[in-house]
C-alpha cells in the first residue's frame, strides 16, 4: 500500500551530484538515513501536474515486491484506490506509472473501495480519516462521483500539529516535532475518557523531560470530531429522505486516525444529540481501501479488462 | 578310218545331222554352205588336202560358233521372257503383298479396336453384375428376416390380443348378465322401498292417529273413566292391549322388513361394490386394450411404412430389372455386333489364308520355274563344260596338227598363212568365247539376283509365316475370349434366372403380406367395433359412478390446484430470489462498468 506519506530516498553521488537509481530506499529506511534525497511521489503528483511518474512507478514496484507477488507482469491485474479529491492528471499518472507493472490496471474511488471491501455498498456513510484530510461520502449501491464526496482538510496531520502547538505552548523551550507528536498520537491517541495517563519524554533544548500529555492529546484528537460530525450531518442530509435513517445507522470509519481510541463511541454520542446514528469501526482501517480495491480487482469481469486493454491499445 | 580319208558316206552322214552337237574334229568335212561360201570366202583354190581341211575346219568352227551364238541368243531370249514372267510374278507378289499389308493394317486396326470392345464388354458385364448385386441387395436377407420376425411377433401379439378380446367378451357377457340381475334386484328393491315407504307413511299416519287416541284415552284413564268403545265386551283397556299386540306384531314385521331391506341394501351395496370392481376391471381391460391399440397402431404404422418401403424397393427393383433388361438387350446387340465383326474377321482371315495359299502356290510355281532356270543353267554349264572339253580336244588336235605341220614342212608357208587365218579365227573365237564368258557372268549375276530375290521371297515368306502365326495366336485368344464371353453370358443367364426366382419369391411374400395385412385390417375393424360396443356398454356403467368420481375429481383437482398454487408460490419465491440476485449482479456490474467507464475515459 502507498499513500501521500510514502517516500523514496535516492542516494546522491557526491562527486557527480547525480541521483543514483540503484540506490533507492523506501519509507522508514529512507528516513533513517541523512544522505538521501527524499521524494514523496504521491504528494508530488497531487501537488504538481507535471511531475515525473517514474518515482511512483518505483514505489509501486517496491510495493509489489514487498507484497510478495510472484506473478509475472503480464499476469497481474490491479485496481488502485485513489483519493476522491485527486484530479485527472494524478489518476492518469498513476495509470501511466503502473502500465508496465500490470497487464490491466484501473483506478477507483477510494471511499467506494472501502465500502466494497467492507461489503457495505448498500446504504452507508464511509468516512476515511486520513493524514492530510478526511473524506466522506454516502454509498447507495453505486460508485459515487468525486463531486458527491465531502473532503475536510483537517485530519491526522492537523492533530499532530495541534498537539505540537499545545505542547510548545505549555512547555516553553520544548523541541516537539510533528513526527514525534504523530508517534505519540499513534501510541496514545484518544477522545472522551482517557483510560490511562499519557506519559511521554518531551525533548527540550538539551535534555528530555517526562511529562503527561493526556489533556493536550485529548484536545488535539477531539479537534477533528466537530468537523466529522458536521460532515456526517451534511452528507446524510444530502441523501434521499427515505434512506437517511439507514445511512445514519450505518456509518463506517476507517483510515489511520480512526485508530484513535473511543472515536466511534464519541462520534455516536455526539450524533445522538443531533438525531442519532450508529458508528462502525472497520477492521484493518489503514488497509481498508487497499483490501476493497483488491476485492474489486478479483471480482472485476474478465471482459472488462479486455475492453480496457483494447481501449488502451487504440 | 584315217583322218585324211574322206568318203561320201561320211559326208552324207555329216549332212544328215546338221543340227547335231558340235564336235570340233578338224578332220571332219565342213557341212554348212559347202559350195557357195567356200567359193566366196576362200579365193584360193584348194591346192592341198591339208589346206582344204583347215579351211573346212574353220568353216565348221565358224558355223558352230554361229549356231552357238544363235543358241545363246535364243537362251538369252528365253531367259528374258522368264525374267519378264518373273517380273510379272514379282509385280503380282508386290501387289498381293500391298493388299496383304492393307489387310494386315485392317487386322491391326481391328486388333487395336478389340481391347476397346473387350473393355466395353467388360464394363457392360461389370454394370450388369453391379445391377444384379444391387437387385440382390435391394431386398437384403436381413430385412426379409426382420420383416418375418416382425410378422411372427405381430401374429403372436394378435393371438394374445384375440385371447384378451375373447376374455373381455366373456367377462362382458358375465358382467351384462350380472348387471341384468342387478337391475332386476334394483327394480325389486325400489318397488320394495316404495312399498315400504308407502306402508311407512300409512304406519306413521296410523301411529299418529293411535297416539292421538292414546292421548285421549290416557286423558280419559287419568280422569278415571274406562270408556267403552261401542263394541260389546270390548273396552279400551283390552282394545289397547289388542292394539299394542297388533302394534308390536306390526312393529316386529316392520323391523323384519327393515332388516330384510338392510340385508338387501347390504347385498345391493356388495353387488354395487362388485360392480365397481368389475367396472374397474373393465376399465383396466379397456386401458389394456387401448394400450394394445396404442402399441399396435405404431406397429401397423411401422408395418405400413415397411410395406411402403417394400413397395418402393419393389418398384426400384423393377426399375433395376428394366434397366437390366435394357442392358441385356444392349449386351445382346453388342454381342451380335461383336460376333458379326468376329465373322467378318474370320472371313478376312479365311480370305487371307486363301490368298496366302495362292501366294504359296505362286511361290511354288516360282520355285519350280527357278528350278527350271537352274536346270537350264546347269545345262548351259554342262554345255560350256562340253565346249571346254571340245576346246581342249581341239587344242589337242591343234597340237597334233602342229605335229602334222612339222611333218608337212613343205606346206608350212601355206599352212602358216592358214594358221594365221586360223589364229585370227581362234582369236575371233576367243573373243566370242570371252563374250560368251561375259554372258555367262551376266547370267551368273542374274542367277545371283534371282537367288537374292529368292532370299527376299523366303524372308517375306517367313514374315508371312510369323504374321500367320500371330494371327493364329490372335484367333486363339479371340476364341478364348469368345468362350469367356460365352461363360459370362451363361453366368449372367443363371444370375438372371436367380433374380427371376427371387422376384417370384418376393411377389409371393408380397401377396402373403397383403393377405396378412388385409386380415389384420379386418381384425382391427372388428376390434374397433368391439371397442365401440364395449365403450357404449361401459358408458352406461360409468354414468352410475360419475357423480362420485366427479366429487373425487373435484377433490383431487382441489388438491392439485393447492399443490400447484404452492408450487407456483415456491417458484415465485425462487424467481424473486433470482431476480434479487440478478439485480444485485446488475448493480455490481453497474459498479464495475462505472469504474471501467471512468478508466476508459482516463486512458483516452
Amino acid at each position: 500500500m502507498f499513500s501521500e506519506h510514502s517516500l523514496i530516498g535516492y542516494s546522491k553521488d557526491i562527486i557527480s551530484e547525480k541521483v543514483s537509481e540503484d540506490g533507492a530506499f523506501f519509507g522508514k529506511t529512507a528516513l533513517e538515513r541523512t544522505d538521501l534525497e527524499l521524494k514523496w511521489p504521491v504528494r508530488d503528483l497531487l501537488m504538481n501536474d507535471h511531475e515525473d511518474p517514474g518515482n511512483l512507478k518505483a514505489l509501486l514496484d517496491h510495493c509489489i515486491q514487498g507484497a510478495g507477488v510472484l506473478a509475472e507482469a503480464d499476469k497481474r491485474y490491479a485496481v488502485i484506490s485513489v483519493s476522491p479529491g485527486a484530479n485527472t492528471s494524478y489518476k492518469r499518472a498513476v495509470l501511466e506509472a503502473s502500465k508496465q507493472l500490470f497487464r490491466g490496471v484501473m483506478v477507483a474511488n477510494g471511499l467506494f473501495c472501502i465500502a466494497y471491501g467492507g461489503k457495505v455498498c448498500d446504504g452507508s456513510v464511509i468516512i476515511d480519516v486520513g493524514a492530510s484530510k478526511i473524506d466522506m461520502c454516502c454509498i447507495e449501491g453505486n460508485v459515487p462521483e468525486d463531486e458527491d464526496c465531502l473532503s475536510i482538510s483537517f485530519a491526522g496531520e492537523s492533530i499532530d500539529q495541534q498537539l505540537a502547538d499545545l505542547l510548545v505552548e505549555k512547555y516553553e523551550g520544548s523541541k516537539v516535532t510533528t513526527e514525534l507528536t504523530r508517534k505519540w498520537k499513534e501510541a496514545y491517541g484518544f477522545v472522551g475518557d482517557a483510560g490511562e495517563e499519557c506519559r511521554v519524554e518531551l525533548p527540550l533544548h538539551d535534555s528530555f523531560k517526562e511529562v503527561i500529555i493526556t489533556e493536550e492529546l485529548r484536545l488535539a484528537c477531539e479537534s477533528i470530531i466537530p468537523d466529522i460530525v458536521s460532515g456526517i450531518i451534511r452528507t446524510v442530509s444530502g441523501a434521499r429522505p427515505q434512506f437517511r435513517a439507514a445511512l445514519r445507522n450505518n456509518i463506517c470509519i476507517c483510515g489511520g486516525s480512526s485508530r484513535i481510541r473511543n472515536i466511534g463511541s464519541f462520534i455516536q454520542s455526539e450524533l445522538s444529540e443531533l438525531g442519532g446514528g450508529r458508528i462502525f469501526l472497520m477492521n484493518d482501517p489503514e488497509f481498508a481501501g487497499a483490501n476493497g480495491a483488491c476485492r474489486l480487482a478479483e471480482r472485476m469481469p474478465g471482459e472488462f479488462w479486455e475492453k480496457l486493454s483494447n481501449c488502451g491499445n487504440l | 578310218m584315217s583322218s585324211l580319208n574322206w568318203s561320201k558316206n561320211s559326208k552324207q552322214a555329216a549332212k544328215s545331222r546338221p543340227n547335231q552337237d558340235f564336235t570340233p574334229n578338224i578332220y571332219r568335212k565342213p557341212v554348212i554352205n559347202e559350195d557357195g561360201r567356200d567359193k566366196k570366202d576362200d579365193p584360193q583354190p584348194p591346192e592341198s588336202p591339208g589346206v582344204y581341211n583347215q579351211k573346212t575346219i574353220v568353216r565348221t568352227l565358224e558355223a558352230d560358233l554361229g549356231q552357238l551364238q544363235e543358241k545363246y541368243e535364243a537362251q538369252i531370249q528365253e531367259y528374258r521372257e522368264k525374267e519378264a514372267v518373273l517380273a510379272e510374278v514379282k509385280a503380282r507378289y508386290d501387289s498381293q503383298l500391298i493388299e496383304y499389308e492393307e489387310k494386315q493394317r485392317q487386322l491391326d486396326l481391328l486388333k487395336e479396336d478389340f481391347p476397346r470392345q473387350e473393355e466395353m464388354l467388360n464394363r457392360k458385364c461389370a454394370i450388369l453384375k453391379s445391377a444384379v448385386l444391387k437387385a440382390e441387395e435391394s431386398i437384403p436377407a436381413e430385412q426379409v428376416r426382420e420383416l418375418e420376425e416382425k410378422r411372427s411377433a405381430f401374429k403372436e401379439q394378435k393371438t394374445e390380443f384375440e385371447k384378451q378380446v375373447e376374455e373381455f367378451l366373456r367377462s362382458q357377457k358375465e358382467h351384462e348378465q350380472q348387471f341384468a340381475l342387478l337391475e332386476i334386484n334394483r327394480t325389486e328393491l325400489s318397488d320394495l322401498r316404495s312399498r315400504y315407504e308407502e306402508e311407512m307413511h300409512e304406519y306413521l299416519g296410523k301411529q299418529k292417529e293411535l297416539e292421538k287416541k292414546m292421548r285421549t284415552l290416557e286423558e280419559q284413564f287419568a280422569s278415571g273413566n274406562d270408556p267403552a268403545m261401542g263394541i260389546e265386551g270390548l273396552n279400551y283397556g283390552t282394545a289397547i292391549d289388542l292394539v299394542k299386540t297388533r302394534y308390536y306384531s306390526e312393529l316386529k314385521e316392520i323391523n323384519r322388513k327393515r332388516a330384510d331391506l338392510n340385508t338387501l341394501r347390504e347385498e345391493l351395496e356388495n353387488e354395487e361394490l362388485l360392480l365397481n370392481a368389475k367396472n374397474s376391471s373393465i376399465m383396466e381391460i379397456k386401458e389394456q386394450i387401448q394400450c394394445e391399440f396404442s402399441r399396435l397402431i405404431p406397429q401397423t404404422a411401422e408395418l405400413e411404412a415397411a410395406m411402403a418401403d417394400y413397395d418402393n424397393r419393389v418398384s426400384a427393383h423393377e426399375e433395376n430389372e428394366q434397366f437390366l433388361l435394357q442392358l441385356t438387350t444392349k449386351y445382346d446387340a453388342d454381342i451380335a455386333l461383336f460376333r458379326q465383326r468376329q465373322d467378318e474377321l474370320e472371313g478376312l482371315l479365311a480370305q487371307q489364308v486363301e490368298k496366302e495359299y495362292a501366294l504359296g502356290k505362286r511361290k511354288i510355281a516360282a520355285h519350280q520355274s527357278r528350278k527350271l532356270v537352274d536346270i537350264e543353267v546347269s545345262r548351259i554349264n554342262s554345255r560350256s563344260a562340253e565346249l571346254r572339253e571340245e576346246v581342249s580336244a581341239f587344242e589337242k588336235d591343234l597340237k597334233v596338227y602342229r605335229n602334222d605341220i612339222l611333218e608337212y614342212e613343205e606346206n608350212l608357208q601355206v599352212y602358216k598363212e592358214n594358221n594365221n587365218k586360223l589364229q585370227a579365227s581362234v582369236s575371233l573365237y576367243e573373243e566370242e568365247f570371252r563374250s560368251f564368258e561375259e554372258r555367262r557372268a551376266e547370267l551368273e549375276e542374274q542367277k545371283l539376283s534371282i537367288s537374292f530375290e529368292e532370299d527376299v521371297l523366303k524372308q517375306k515368306r517367313s514374315e508371312v509365316d510369323t504374321n500367320r502365326k500371330e494371327l493364329e495366336a490372335e484367333e486363339a485368344t479371340i476364341v478364348s475370349w469368345r468362350s469367356e464371353v460365352e461363360s459370362e453370358k451363361s453366368e449372367m443367364m443363371s444370375e438372371l434366372e436367380n433374380i427371376r426366382l427371387k422376384r417370384e419369391e418376393t411377389l409371393k411374400q408380397e401377396r402373403d403380406l397383403d393377405s396378412g395385412f388385409n386380415e389384420l385390417e379386418s381384425r382391427r375393424r372388428e376390434l374397433e367395433e368391439l371397442l365401440e360396443t364395449t365403450e357404449k356398454d361401459i358408458g352406461t356403467h360409468i354414468t352410475l359412478h360419475r357423480q362420485h368420481l366427479d366429487l373425487r375429481k373435484m377433490n383431487t383437482r382441489f388438491d392439485q390446484q393447492s399443490v400447484y398454487i404452492k408450487s407456483l408460490e415456491t417458484s415465485l419465491n425462487e424467481m424473486q430470489k433470482a431476480l434479487e440476485n440478478a439485480t444485485s449482479d446488475a448493480r455490481k456490474h453497474e459498479m464495475f462498468s462505472h469504474i471501467l467507464k471512468m478508466n476508459m475515459d482516463l486512458s483516452e
